[in-house]
């Protein structure tokens, strides 16, 4: 059995025609398949898991919820923004390997447009049942100037999530896009980002537990001027993996791409990190940056890391590193030897380690929710949100001493 | 208060301290000099705890407990501070933050009612003065971007805040020029106090005119060869430790 094996006959769709081709043709990854060398999809792929039927799912107020990989859109408007939902995929990329799976058996897919700045974020949970397979479709279409804040967030234990998140920037459009994978299942998630000119696109993506979790995040930056901010965190214990594979195309003129990757690994757990940067030919004065560090907590914990730069023009500024080390054994003495306990003071050191792509969250709610996410895996996390939580300031004082001048 | 007794300490499997005898007192400022390579760091480290660093024979006994059986952060708790020779920056981590969850850390481990806010800031604020330690700096990650001078009076502001019972400060004049290390050293004098013990550990003498000790211990080669009053240390100066190394050369 295989999961191929739930792909229709045929479709009248070309979109999924197209999909069901390619993949009978091609057939999903498997360890011989490059792009997923370290990432193993044995366990997926080998089970028939039929797509999650429909449920009745109440709707929630302001988020929208995925049930099964289908849409639930919720009862408030979002001002600035229109939801849809779509059964035919019209327009939509055919993608490869799990993301033309996703074409092949999506049922509904949400369609979000957005207008001008939306005031408030948008709020995308998705949940998937443990015997069934869930193929979350979305596709974001900011026109010119727009300006949106997504927040997805992957919760539960599925069997298989395979998600593919279709994103369209206009010129001058701004989408600010968190994902949390704090899915304990499979997670299968493509994002596909296509930019205009002078357009920014901003992702924070946090990545726990695993078995396995794939990110593939693909931005082309098509026109002049545009930029993306890519980070991603993975912080992974026991024997869960994860795996970000970020490839940036620049294929315009003075296009801009940072990518930062940290991750945290103990016990036996693994992170993958690929990251791809193409200055495509014609693409001049463009800015790639990639750079990738790793904390290993324990011996026997992995990471696979590769930043990579391709480039095929003369006049380019461009960086890539990568690091892996252990916590700075130094350093924990010396917290220790002010008191501090040994746990405390690994988990201040791996907090610190991870802070600096925590506080590049410009949303100060979305910074404190995403710093709790993290805290909430780091045993006595607790301390670190104490410290935090309470400003220590001498404005006070400075007052004070003013009065008594 | 600190009794050493015979102490034996090994590093990677080399005999480090021979057969170290000490006796502190409340209210004892004592200093420790020595040549490189004495074991003067080594007893240093072995009072604070660090990992590497294996007792082979001797104990150390602390207001009647047994140290060597403490964690590293439980002899904080109990009155043990180091000063670090080379103090460590901790980017990300805000100094006051760090403070005050290394005091708070300590007084929950003493059952002592944690403090507020406002009361750390208070507490901060009149200790900083002892060592002329601006705000700025308390604000800052830890030791980040610190020139020498101000890492050492961070490391003494960091004792005023956790008024320690036993304070070891090693090598704290190392990197300091003449004016930090009279901030230092007057710093270090406003916390002397009968129910203080101070153990300084120092290659010059120099440090020793400004924290004027009660006793001087000579360390050469993993054993204290010689005590004395203040005087030992400006006569070590004058004939070096070639002299006492020959003396316990001939003698042993």
């Amino acid at each position: 059995m295989s999961l191929l094996d739930t792909l229709p006959e045929q479709s009248d769709d070309e979109l999924r025609a197209q999909a069901i081709a390619a993949l009978r043709e091609v057939g999903l990854p498997n360890k011989k398949t490059e792009a997923w060398r370290f990432t193993s999809v044995k366990a997926i792929v080998e089970r028939a898991l039929p797509p999650a039927p429909t449920s009745l799912t109440p709707p929630h107020a302001e988020v929208v919820r995925f049930v099964g990989g289908h849409p639930v859109l919720p009862t408030t408007a979002h001002p600035g923004l229109t939801l849809s939902r779509v059964a035919q995929p019209t327009g939509f990329e055919v993608g490869e390997a799990f993301a033309a799976l996703n074409t092949a058996l999506f049922s509904d897919a949400l369609v979000v447009q957005a207008k001008g700045v939306a005031e408030r974020p948008l709020f995308v949970d998705h949940e998937a049942g443990a015997e069934t397979a869930a193929y979350a479709r979305l596709r974001v279409v900011l026109e010119a100037n727009a300006e949106l804040v997504l927040v997805e967030r992957y919760r539960g234990r599925s069997a298989l999530s395979d998600s593919v998140v279709e994103v369209v920037l206009g010129e001058n459009a701004k989408l600010v896009h968190l994902r949390t994978h704090e899915d304990e299942g499979a997670l299968v998630g493509t994002v596909s980002v296509r930019q205009a000119r002078h357009s920014r696109y901003v992702s924070h993506a946090l990545s726990f537990f695993g078995a396995p979790t794939r990110l593939d995040l693909r931005v082309r930056l098509e026109g002049e001027g545009a930029e993306c901010s890519l980070d991603g965190i993975a912080l992974v214990e026991g024997q869960t993996h994860s795996d970000h594979h970020v490839r940036v195309d620049h294929v315009a003129p003075r296009t801009t791409s940072h990518m930062r990757h940290r991750a945290v690994v103990s016990d036996r757990a693994t992170s993958v990190f690929d990251g791809q940067a193409h200055v495509l030919p014609g693409a001049a004065g463009c800015e790639a940056h990639q750079h990738s560090r790793n904390l290993l907590l324990s011996e026997q914990a992995t990471v696979h890391t590769k930043p990579h730069l391709e480039i095929h023009v003369d006049e380019v500024v461009a960086s890539h590193g990568a690091t892996v080390g252990a916590l700075d054994a130094d350093a924990l003495f010396y917290l220790r030897a002010r008191g501090i306990s040994k746990r405390d003071a690994q988990t201040l050191l791996t907090y610190a380690f991870l802070q600096e792509l925590v506080d590049a969250i410009a949303h100060p709610a979305l910074r404190t929710a995403m710093r709790d996410a993290l805290l909430s895996q780091l045993p006595g996390g607790e301390l670190v949100r104490s410290l935090e939580d309470e400003a220590l300031d001498f404005v006070e004082d400075h007052a004070s001493e003013e009065e008594g001048a | 208060m600190l009794s050493i007794q015979n102490l034996h300490v090994e590093v990677g499997g080399k005999p480090i301290l021979k057969g170290l005898t000490l006796e502190l007192n409340a209210g004892e400022v004592h200093a420790i000099m020595g040549p490189n390579g004495a074991g003067k760091s080594t007893l240093s480290y072995v009072l604070a705890g660090r990992d590497g660093y294996e007792v082979t024979d001797g104990s150390i006994t602390f207001l009647g407990r047994d140290l060597l059986a403490m964690d590293v952060s439980e002899r904080a708790a109990a009155g043990v501070f180091l000063g670090f020779q080379y103090p460590v920056a901790i980017p990300g981590v805000s100094n006051l933050h760090f403070v005050r969850a290394a005091l708070n850390a300590q007084r929950k481990a003493r059952g002592e009612a944690e403090l507020s806010a406002a009361e750390l800031m208070k507490l901060a604020r009149e200790k900083g003065k002892l060592v002329e330690l601006p705000a700025d700096l308390m604000k800052r990650a830890v030791n980040d971007g610190f020139s020498g001078g101000e890492k050492k009076r961070n490391e003494i502001f960091q004792m005023a805040m956790f008024e320690p019972t036993l304070a070891v400060l090693d090598e704290t004049d190392s990197g300091l020029d003449i004016d930090a290390l009279r901030v230092v050293a007057a710093g270090v004098n406003a916390l002397r106090s009968p129910e203080r013990a101070m153990l300084v550990i120092t290659h010059y003498q120099r440090l020793l005119d400004h924290i004027v000790p009660d006793y001087v211990h000579v360390l050469v080669d993993g054993r204290i060869v010689e005590s004395g009053d203040k005087s030992l240390a400006l006569r070590l100066e004058d004939e070096g430790y070639e002299k006492i190394r020959a003396n316990v050369g001939a003698a042993s």
